[in-house]
């Protein structure tokens, strides 16, 4: 195999590598298991862990980076129709929770 | 070298991970719980038969033994301290037997294994929504999706009837999942019996269970709680794929978003 030939196959093997981050992108985490709540109803731990997240804000201000983990978690396990009612008590001020 | 240690390289065989006409056994069971839920069966149905065929001989005997041509003058035994104490302690020592496996099982399906990923599960009148949440940044950037089932004047040729979907949930194989069970409206079950997964869907409340697929496949279930009048058309088709496939199709869904 000449050298053209070898630069011909490294050019072809780029797209490949471009491709493979992208896949990567998507961590395949989510929450933990938490041992405060080894109950089969999760319902609790859905809450508390909203609530770790709003107080994590209040503590650090909105959008701070080490809030963003106890997002993840709070998402990866309320249902969505939940967080939007809870988001929207929120913005009404008829949340029943501190922060 | 895993797929020379399985048998079933060796043989084209067809796994069975829907329910099929006249059917009176089992799914082929795609995950360790589905596993140890059939082999609990096998198990205890050896102590089964070995009751049952007691209880008949006894039975035959009797009626054998006692038929008033051979016995014209009746027994009037009523009281055997001994063999009422025999009764009541072999009846129970084998329920015991029984139960150590019965707990070891109940309480294994109970755990959960540190998951990789969480499938929430929302069951509607009359569909089931999922969502898989652990890709996103906001509270709108989930894979939301509805999973209604195929109307008959719809299926493909080779499409099963009352069991197909639209859109399939899509789960890894080899992988630890958690799964989040609850319901909108009414109460709803999600069951897949190949996976060994039943659980109701409870308004209000988030159950939790835990699945690892041993294979890929197509598996097929149904709605198990009555809720009403489309409570038979409300099928599940989950499908078991590599990681590789599965993390391709969570990054197509999420440029959908």
């Amino acid at each position: 195999m000449s050298d053209a030939d070898a630069r011909e196959v490294v050019i072809e093997e780029e797209p490949v590598v471009e491709a493979a981050p992208e896949a990567a992108a998507v961590e395949l985490k989510t929450t933990p298991f938490d041992a405060r709540f080894p109950q089969t109803n999760q319902a609790k731990h859905c809450y508390t862990r909203y609530n770790e997240f709003h107080k994590c804000q209040a503590e650090n201000g909105e959008g701070a980076e080490e809030c963003e983990p106890l997002g993840k978690f709070y998402r990866a396990i309320c249902p969505q129709e939940w967080v939007e009612k809870w988001n929207e008590q929120r913005e009404e001020g008829t949340w029943a929770g501190r922060y | 070298m895993f797929f020379l240690s399985n048998p079933l390289f060796f043989f084209s065989v067809a796994l069975c991970d829907a329910p099929q006409a006249w059917q009176f056994g089992f799914q082929d069971p795609a995950s360790p719980i589905a596993q140890g839920i059939q082999d609990l069966h096998n198990d205890i149905c050896f102590f089964m038969i070995v009751v049952l065929v007691f209880v008949v001989w006894m039975l035959l005997r009797t009626l054998w033994h006692f038929h008033w041509t051979k016995n014209p003058v009746p027994s009037k035994i009523i009281h055997g301290t001994f063999l009422e104490i025999v009764w009541t302690i072999t009846p129970s020592f084998i329920l015991m037997i029984i139960a150590v496996p019965s707990f070891a099982l109940l309480y294994s399906m109970d755990e959960i294994v540190d998951p990789s990923l969480t499938l929430k599960v929302i069951g509607h009148q009359w569909y089931w929504t999922y969502e898989y949440s652990d890709y996103s940044l906001s509270d709108d950037g989930s894979i939301v999706f509805d999973s209604y089932m195929i109307p008959e004047d719809d299926l493909e040729l080779g499409q099963l009837r009352l069991l197909e979907v639209d859109n399939r949930v899509v789960l890894p194989v080899h992988t630890h999942i958690r799964i989040i069970i609850t319901a909108a409206d009414v109460l709803h079950s999600w069951a897949v019996p190949a996976l060994g997964v039943k659980c109701d869907a409870v308004p209000g409340r988030l159950n939790q269970t835990s699945v690892f697929l041993k294979r890929e496949g197509v598996f097929y279930g149904q709605c198990s709680e009555i809720c009403g009048a489309n409570h038979g058309f409300m099928p599940i088709v989950v499908e078991g794929v590599q990681l590789d496939d599965y993390l391709h199709w969570v990054s197509n869904k999420l440029e959908d978003i």
